[in-house]
């Protein structure tokens, strides 16, 4: 080996060691990375000194403390439905109407009855065939012609459901028809109001239209000097105006009165605008009604009065505008023109208030049409009760003679046995057959009482309310036949409260007690509810594992059949140190926790998990106060999850914050 | 390289393939471990053993529906195994337990709502200590365990909790299944590894009690049982689980020696009619996973097994060479000796 071959390789070794020394250098500088990246991660938490309150949840339905079932002993159809869930009734309301007649199981019963009958009678009749039983037989055919005549009498007094109804709707119609009228009649005296706020608003305008010329007037000098007979012209101007109205308001009354006589006479109803068309209206009327009638003759000297009145008016104020226009000089044109303009304001303003009154006046005259309305609404409305009170005094005295017909039937009843009788004493008859009778005999006998019975305790055609209460279940409708095993509607009295319970294991409910507030889970009911635990009893599903809590529940808005969530439990407890349900390991040997412990090495700090055995003293959802192996709060860190399975003495890196 | 040439080829080439076969058999044998150390599911005996020296054994029982296997049915099968190991006389440490079980029920799917949204999610309805057994990772709160007060409490996976809140964090919060009201306990992370990955069918999960006070899932059949019981002689906790937990029609599973050499031989020899199934259980998604891994190492045991053969082999072959030689050369020398003395 030559100096330089020796050379060469002593350079490859140095530099080998080199690169050896620098990757050993950067491991060291990041072996506590490298290290920290294959440990299981955890999270950690202090122990803490705090409360553990286990509480026990359920839910459950509110049941009403006053909740009356409505039901009826037998089948019935529904003919009216007059409540609604969520309505309030009071004792004695109806809630339903049910049809006239005899229930389901009446008429099916009376069916038996009458089916035994018949076959008694046959048996009867063939036993009777081979002996002398005149008088029986006589006294039956009286009997049964009995029966069949009170049947037919019965039948003629028959009321049918159709009937009742049609008189009910009848009723109904007028009653609606009654408040149709009076709404008219508040429309009418609205309308009125209105009208007569705008003849006083129209009154107004008038007075101060008026105001202004008299201003106006005297400006231009017409209230002195050469306006003494101006003044004199309208002091009698205003006189006559003023006869004018009350003329026209008498002349208004007499129209009114012609107008009546007029619908009696033609059909034809002309409105009644202007003078003119009352005179032709007039006119139109006296060549229907006698000329000469007397009637016509106040409305005439009326017309004739406002006529004459309007005249003399239109005279005075052709006096005043020429005592005007004489006066008028070039000086005062101008007040004169304002003047003559506020004249003219006046007159359109009259105008208008004259033809106010006259609406208001046709106001009035159908608010009376309207009264009227109602009287006659009124009268045909007590008419049409009285027919229903008819049919139903009708229908009472059907059932009186349907009641009756019971006294015929058990005559001839009477009779059969009697027969019966006789046929026992004959002897003629085989035992065999007399057994058969007197079997048939005792089922009439037992189907006769059953009808009594059940006659006993039907019900009318109304149901009412057995208590006051609000409505909360109505199971049947208008047309659906009731079943005596359903209820048709529950009425509860929601100021004796609900209850609601639900079941619970043995061990949950040895930590409550009666007397016990409960707390609620839904909490949108709010501070509203409150609920006590009223009971604790065996569950009848489970009696020896489970038992029912029982709660009061009261409060605001609540209805049966709400779902409600309770919580109760123990009283919250301190303990010295309480750490996270997941905290908390068990083993072979029991429970245990890992706490953290930190040891500083030369390039940063090392973690390890350290098992602490310890003793669980009490723990509810979240938290478990422990005791022993000398944790203490605040100064433990116990390790809550980890990333990996993690064992004893372990190396762990902490979660990063 | 002059060191290996002057090694003979004959010696050099089965050298080498010795070495190679070494360490393939050095892989597949930690391959093997790591399949054992992947599925914590499979792990509770070392879990429950802890510090002691006690030997314990983990057990799981797979039922078919048609067992009826009720939750009722484990109270009574905990009574009978109480009794027994007072007979064997295997008592606990005071204020220990001898043995931790837990049970499954699989529900199917069901919708929840939460305050996200609405999803359906798979619910397991859960008896015993099943997150012991199943100590998935918690993402927030805590897990639900059987001795608690109340059992209308549920823990949900991550996907549930997603779809449900759209967040993680929401233990406290209440899922609604059907009319019922559940708070969450706590939520959990799925198991990320790659046989658990491949059983998993994606689908959330709600773990619920069986005996929730709701009665939504109570009449659901248990579907896996599991414990960890004492095994102070090996195969003593199978044979007793044999013995008195009632003849169901279910398969038994010895969870810990699963992946021992003798139960992977089995594994191997059934590995062609594994997929033949001659009853009507349902495996859980955690089984399905093991199952996998138990193929995985079945798989690997020969190549764990026979590759430390050749070697030995070699050597053998080596030392009868060198053997014979030997004798040669000294039936020479006795040949020489006597020859010329």
């Amino acid at each position: 080996m030559t100096t330089e071959e020796k050379t060469n390789k002593r350079g490859w070794v140095k530099n080998a060691a080199i690169i050896f020394l620098a990757v050993m250098l950067v491991l060291t500088l990041f072996s506590n990375t490298i290290m920290n990246a294959s440990l299981p991660e955890v999270a950690q938490q202090t122990v803490q000194n705090g409360t553990i309150s286990a509480k026990i949840r359920g839910s459950g339905t509110l049941e009403s403390n006053g909740a009356y079932e409505v039901t009826l002993k037998q089948s019935y159809k529904v003919t009216g439905v007059n409540v609604r869930v969520g309505d309030t009734v009071e004792v004695g309301d109806t809630l339903f109407t049910l049809e006239s007649g005899e229930s389901t199981e009446l008429s099916s019963v009376r069916k038996e009855l009458d089916d035994a009958r018949l076959q008694y009678q046959i048996d009867l009749v063939n036993a009777a065939a081979s002996g002398d039983y005149t008088t029986e037989q006589k006294n039956i055919e009286r009997a049964q012609k009995d029966l069949e005549d009170a049947t037919a009498d019965s039948r003629e007094l028959l009321v049918t459901q159709e009937e009742l109804n049609a008189a009910q709707a009848a009723i109904d119609e007028a009653e609606q028809g009654v408040e149709n009228a009076k709404q008219s009649v508040k429309d009418a005296e609205t309308r009125i109001d209105q009208a007569q706020e705008r003849v006083d608003k129209q009154q107004e305008a008038v007075n101060e239209a008026k105001e202004k010329t008299d201003q106006y007037a005297a400006d231009v000098g017409y209230s002195g000097g050469g306006g003494g007979s101006y003044a004199g012209l309208y002091a009698s101007l205003e006189s006559k105006q003023e006869e004018l109205r009350a003329t026209r308001i008498a002349y208004a009354a007499e129209l009114e009165q012609l107008d009546a006589l007029a619908r009696e006479e033609a059909a034809k109803d002309m409105p009644l605008v202007t003078e003119d068309e009352v005179l032709r209206y007039m006119q139109a009327i006296a060549i229907r009604i006698d000329p000469t009638d007397t009637a016509l003759a106040p409305l005439k000297e009326a017309y004739n009065a406002i006529k004459m009145l309007e005249d003399e008016i239109d005279s005075l104020n052709g006096q005043i505008s020429d005592i005007i226009d004489s006066d008028m000089s070039s000086s005062n044109y101008a007040s004169k023109k304002k003047y003559d303009e506020a004249k003219e304001a006046q007159k359109a303003e009259e105008k208008k208030l004259k033809d106010e009154e006259k609406a208001l006046a046709r106001e009035k005259k159908s608010l009376e049409e309207a009264e009227k309305a109602v009287t006659e609404a009124e009268t045909k409305v007590t008419e049409k009760k009285k027919d229903l009170e008819d049919l139903k005094a009708k229908e009472k005295q059907y059932k009186e003679s349907v009641r009756g017909l019971r006294d015929y039937e058990d005559k001839l009843d009477a009779a059969n046995f009697a027969l019966e009788e006789k046929i026992r004493e004959s002897s003629k008859e085989s035992q065999i057959d007399q057994l058969k009778l007197e079997s048939q005999r005792k089922d009439i006998e037992r189907l006769q009482a059953r009808v009594a019975e059940l006659e006993k305790e039907a019900s009318g055609t109304e149901v009412k309310a057995p208590q006051a209460g609000v409505v909360t279940a109505v199971s049947v409708k208008t047309g659906s036949e009731t079943s005596p095993s359903e209820a048709l509607a529950v009425i509860e009295a929601p100021d004796l409260g609900y209850t609601m319970s639900f079941s619970v294991t043995n061990e949950q409910a040895r930590r409550v007690t009666v007397g016990d507030e409960a707390e609620m889970s839904n909490t949108w009911w709010g501070p509203q509810l409150s609920a006590t635990l009223k009971q604790i009893k065996p569950d009848p599903q489970n009696p020896r594992t489970n038992r029912l809590l029982v709660f009061e529940v009261k409060g605001e808005d609540l209805t049966a059949g709400t779902n409600v969530s309770l919580s109760i439990g123990q009283k919250s407890q301190n303990y010295d140190a309480v750490v996270p349900n997941s905290a908390v390991r068990t083993d072979n040997k029991g429970s245990f926790v890992l706490v953290v412990e930190a040891k500083t090495v030369p390039l940063g700090t090392r973690y390890t998990a350290r098992r602490v055995d310890v003793n669980v003293l009490a723990s509810d959802d979240t938290n478990t106060a422990i005791a022993g192996g000398g944790v203490s709060a605040w100064n433990t860190w116990v390790i809550t999850s980890s990333s990996k399975p993690l064992e004893p003495g372990m190396n762990v890196r902490l979660t990063e914050k | 390289m002059p060191f290996f040439k002057r090694i003979p080829l004959k010696i050099l080439i089965p050298s080498a393939v010795c070495v190679l076969a070494l360490l393939v058999s050095l892989f597949s044998f930690l391959s093997v471990s790591a399949d054992k150390g992947t599925l914590p599911a499979q792990d509770a005996a070392a879990r429950w053993r802890g510090e002691s020296d006690e030997r314990f054994t983990q057990v799981s029982v797979f039922l078919p529906e048609s067992a009826a296997f009720t939750p009722e049915k484990v109270y009574d099968f905990r009574a009978a195994l109480e009794a027994r190991f007072l007979s064997e006389s295997i008592e606990a440490e005071e204020g220990a337990s001898l043995y931790k079980d837990a049970f499954a029920a699989l529900c199917g799917a069901m919708t929840a709502k939460g305050d996200y949204g609405s999803s359906p999610v798979e619910v397991y309805a859960l008896g015993g200590d099943w997150f012991f057994f199943h100590p998935l990772p918690l993402a927030s709160g805590g897990y639900i365990r059987d001795d608690e007060l109340m059992h209308d409490r549920v823990v949900l996976d991550t996907v549930a909790a997603w779809q449900l809140f759209g967040a993680t964090d929401v233990a406290g919060r209440t899922v609604v299944i059907g009319d019922a009201d559940y708070i969450v306990a706590g939520v959990v992370e799925r198991e990320a590894d790659r046989y658990s990955e491949k059983a998993d069918d994606g689908s959330a999960r709600l773990y619920a009690y069986a005996d929730a006070p709701t009665g939504l899932i109570q009449d659901k059949p248990v579907a896996c049982y599991e414990i960890v019981l004492p095994d102070p002689v090996s195969g003593f906790g199978r044979k007793l689980m044999e013995d008195v937990f009632p003849k169901t029609g279910g398969e038994l599973v010895e969870n810990s020696t699963r992946y021992d050499i003798p139960a992977l031989w089995e594994v191997l020899k059934s590995f062609s009619s594994r997929t033949i199934r001659k009853n009507d259980v349902t495996y859980p998604y955690w089984e399905n996973a093991a199952r996998l891994s138990e193929n995985h190492a079945a798989r690997l045991l020969p190549f764990w097994l026979v590759p430390p053969l050749l070697p030995l082999a070699f050597l053998v072959t080596l030392g009868v060479v060198f053997a014979n030689k030997g004798v040669k050369k000294v039936a020479e020398k006795i040949k020489r000796y006597r020859e010329f003395g």
